[in-house]
């Protein structure tokens, strides 16, 4: 195989990713989205080293924070190259052709390693790299050359342990369910960071006493990459050159067992073609006696056994609920507003995660909304009432809950559901347009049904409208908002509501299905 | 099936553009009750975009299109209830089984809850899905999601056919079968307007073929008529000569 024409190829097709025809490509998107990823992290870890610094933390304790950072973006690296390489070996439309090519299966390895680079590179960009530096910026004596071993340790040693585990995985497992399976394990994973993140970290920071709670810190796991990694970077002498030797033995190692595995195993493999094998339900040909009937029926099916759109979505729902007690810590808020905050948050994901997957859920069978007598705008009338039925049960029962959490009567709870509702309506209705405009029907990750750009205009819209919520939340005072203002905002919201659902069933209607 | 004193399919200088591109231009056609017309072209030529167009999955730059005496712009519900398509690559749920499927399509054309039912388990046993049909879709195969498409689109039995490329992923049994069902189709007084690439099938299926190039028809008619009185010309030596020669 001539290497360097591969090479080339790669580089070629990469570069026409992010730029081609004298303007900006798709792939730019996810430039700026892990460089917006690497400024927001990088900040958190400003945050935390100068406050270690300030608060004359010992070198064992910054090595400790560093290594756990380090470990957060091990577990999430570990896991998306997992993903990356079952995703490039079920639905890569090369992999047939470069499997019956004339080349050897290390070198097929090694050209998906340079295929799969901006997505494997792209965590290491995102949280690992601003770890490293802040560090170094807060503490003197790092050498660039160790940072660069560390990191390339973090991307190295992932990546060939995740190979050595998707090839046989691939051999006995249907690619589609896996790459399901690995989806739910990187958003559990998530979710726990999330969780350390949003509730140990305020509170690791907050008061003056730093140094006595970073003994609660758990140690380090001795023998993980990470920790090695943070070590090499960190600990000088004998110890930081121990921790360097174990870092470049684990890459070589790793790299090692991925090639001799690929060697051994890649060839036997069954490509993209292999489907899931499917379910059996039991289901009646007899048609819901009403359409509505009917859609209901079907998103009912749709929504539950596609588990890892569901469990995602719970994921979702849980972690925007939660967000304003993050806050709690920097910014106290009576019992009436944080609920009302915590609703706030919960209908900016119901936009976001139910209103804007709703139509791309359906893919390209969403066309038998203009092949069919149906037609857009009562399809998505029937869509609508769907994911509005399904998101004001989610919405009551958070305001139970979290109101009775803490303890708001029950004409407490009521006008806080009362609030919500409007703010809940207007959030779906952006997530529908938006849906519509920016969906992605050949959608392989059910995190990614919009493209880069409409997750990134979602995600500018929701925030948008949460900021205006909580606003009008926080003017409104401390307690009830009463029924004058809840009529008004109600009005409100289904003004707003009824306009973008006109917007998006005209999109509907006129939308177009050109052959694929 | 049949709408008194209409034709299924009437086409009036249909044109199409994508950007700079003409891809279907000034192209008129008829699809008559009880005929099969075969669709030929090269790649490219605009069988699918007219197709589609025909469908109202796209609208048209300019033409006029009546489904079975409804005028698709005009009355697109009435005109959509009257036609079923099976395109190129089929609109399926994947998390649905072949039986929820056909229920949810039932409901969108609004059919009668137990003639339909009966009609769908008809389809099924016709297409040899009956023994999947509780299994979700995205456990078939190229073929079976093809029957499944099939079987969508006759379900409301309606008096046009349009199929782009029907025969793709179906084993000799099925293409038999699909055709035989065509042609049950047509002798109930249905139109039918298939497209294929495969020119000794429109040679034993269809009643009359329409060639396009390049968006444009360039002939039409029986296939007694297309060969100009001589019995030794395949289609495919008429084709070859009307598609620019020998390639």
């Amino acid at each position: 195989m001539n290497l360097a024409a591969a090479a080339r190829l790669q580089w070629t097709s990469a570069r026409r990713a992010v730029w081609s025809g004298g303007r900006p490509r798709r792939g730019m998107v996810a430039i700026v989205l892990s460089l917006l990823m690497a400024g927001a992290f990088a900040v958190t870890f400003v945050v935390l080293f100068e406050a270690l610094e300030s608060a004359g933390a010992p070198a064992e304790a910054r090595v400790r924070v560093l290594g756990w950072a380090f470990t957060f973006a091990f577990v999430l690296l570990a896991l998306g190259d997992l993903l990356t390489v079952v995703s490039a070996a079920a639905t890569a439309p090369d992999l047939e052709r470069l499997l019956a090519a004339p080349i050897r299966p290390r070198e097929l390895l090694l050209l998906k390693f340079m295929d799969t680079l901006p997505r494997t590179l792209g965590p290491v960009v995102a949280i690992a790299l601003p770890a490293a530096l802040c560090y170094a910026a807060a503490n003197a004596g790092v050498q660039p050359a160790l940072a660069a071993v560390a990191l390339a340790t973090l991307w190295a040693v992932p990546l060939a342990l995740g190979t050595a585990l998707a090839i046989p995985l691939l051999r006995v497992a249907p690619a589609a369910r896996l790459r399901e399976s690995i989806a739910v394990l990187a958003t559990l994973a998530f979710l726990g960071g999330w969780l350390a993140n949003t509730f140990w970290m305020p509170r690791l920071l907050a008061g003056a006493d730093i140094t006595a709670r970073l003994r609660s810190v758990p140690p380090l796991p001795a023998w993980s990459p990470a920790t090695w990694a943070a070590e090499a970077l960190a600990l000088p002498g004998e110890r930081g050159l121990e921790a360097l030797a174990a870092c470049v033995a684990a890459s070589l190692g790793a790299l090692v067992l991925a090639f001799g595995i690929a060697e051994r195993m890649l060839t036997r493999l069954q490509p993209a073609a292999a489907p899931a094998p499917g379910t059996i339900v039991r289901g009646s040909s007899r048609r819901a006696a009403t359409l509505t009937g009917a859609f209901l029926r079907r998103d009912r099916a749709l929504f539950t056994r596609d588990w890892p759109v569901l469990l995602d979505l719970a994921a979702r729902l849980l972690l925007w609920t939660l967000l304003p007690l993050a806050v709690l810590p920097l910014t106290p808020m009576p019992p009436a507003e944080l609920v009302r905050a915590m609703l706030v948050a919960l209908t900016l994901s119901l936009g976001n995660d139910i209103g804007t997957r709703a139509l791309p859920l359906e893919r390209h069978a969403l066309a038998w909304a203009r092949l069919s007598p149906v037609g857009g705008a009562r399809w998505l009338a029937r869509r609508a009432l769907g994911v509005g039925a399904l998101a004001a049960g989610i919405l009551l029962a958070a305001s139970l809950l979290a109101g009775a959490a803490l303890r708001l009567p029950p004409a407490g709870i009521l006008d806080a559901f009362g609030f919500a509702m409007p703010a809940g309506a207007t959030a779906l209705g952006f997530g529908l347009l938006i849906g519509t405009l920016l969906a992605d029907p050949e959608w392989r990750d059910p995190r990614a049904m919009l493209g880069p750009g409409g997750r990134t205009v979602s995600a500018l819209v929701m925030l948008t409208q949460g900021a205006v919520w909580v606003s009008a939340s926080h003017a409104l005072g401390p307690g009830p908002v009463g029924t004058g203002w809840l009529v008004t905002l109600g009005f409100c919201g289904a003004l707003v509501t009824f306009v973008l659902l006109v917007i998006t069933a005209r999109t509907l209607e006129r939308r177009e299905y050109t052959a694929r | 099936m049949t709408v008194a004193g209409a034709r299924p399919l009437s086409i009036d200088a249909l044109t199409r553009r994508f950007g700079t591109v003409t891809a279907v231009s000034a192209l008129s056609l008829e699809v008559r009750a009880g005929e099969i017309v075969g669709f030929l072209g090269a790649n490219g030529a605009g069988k699918t975009t007219t197709l589609r167009c025909a469908s109202g999955l796209l609208a048209p730059d300019a033409g006029r299109i009546e489904v079975a005496g409804a005028d698709l712009e005009r009355e697109p519900r009435v005109a959509k209830a009257r036609l079923g398509l099976v395109p190129d690559r089929p609109f399926l749920y994947d998390r649905l089984s072949a039986r929820e499927f056909l229920a949810f399509v039932a409901a969108l054309y609004d059919l009668p809850a137990d003639a339909a039912a009966r009609r769908a388990e008809e389809l099924l046993a016709r297409l040899g899905l009956a023994e999947h049909a509780d299994r979700t879709i995205e456990g078939y195969s190229l073929g079976m999601r093809q029957k499944a498409a099939i079987a969508a689109a006759l379900l409301h039995s309606p008096p046009l056919l349009l199929l782009d490329e029907p025969l793709n992923g179906l084993d000799p049994p099925a293409a038999r079968l699909l055709k035989d069902l065509l042609r049950e189709h047509a002798r109930a007084g249905g139109g039918v307007l298939v497209s294929t690439h495969l020119l000794d099938v429109a040679e034993r299926l269809c009643d009359r073929v329409v060639i396009l190039r390049a968006g444009r028809v360039v002939a039409e008619g029986t296939l007694a008529s297309l060969r100009g009185g001589r019995a030794d010309r395949s289609l495919e030596d008429v084709f070859m000569e009307l598609d620019g020669g020998e390639r």
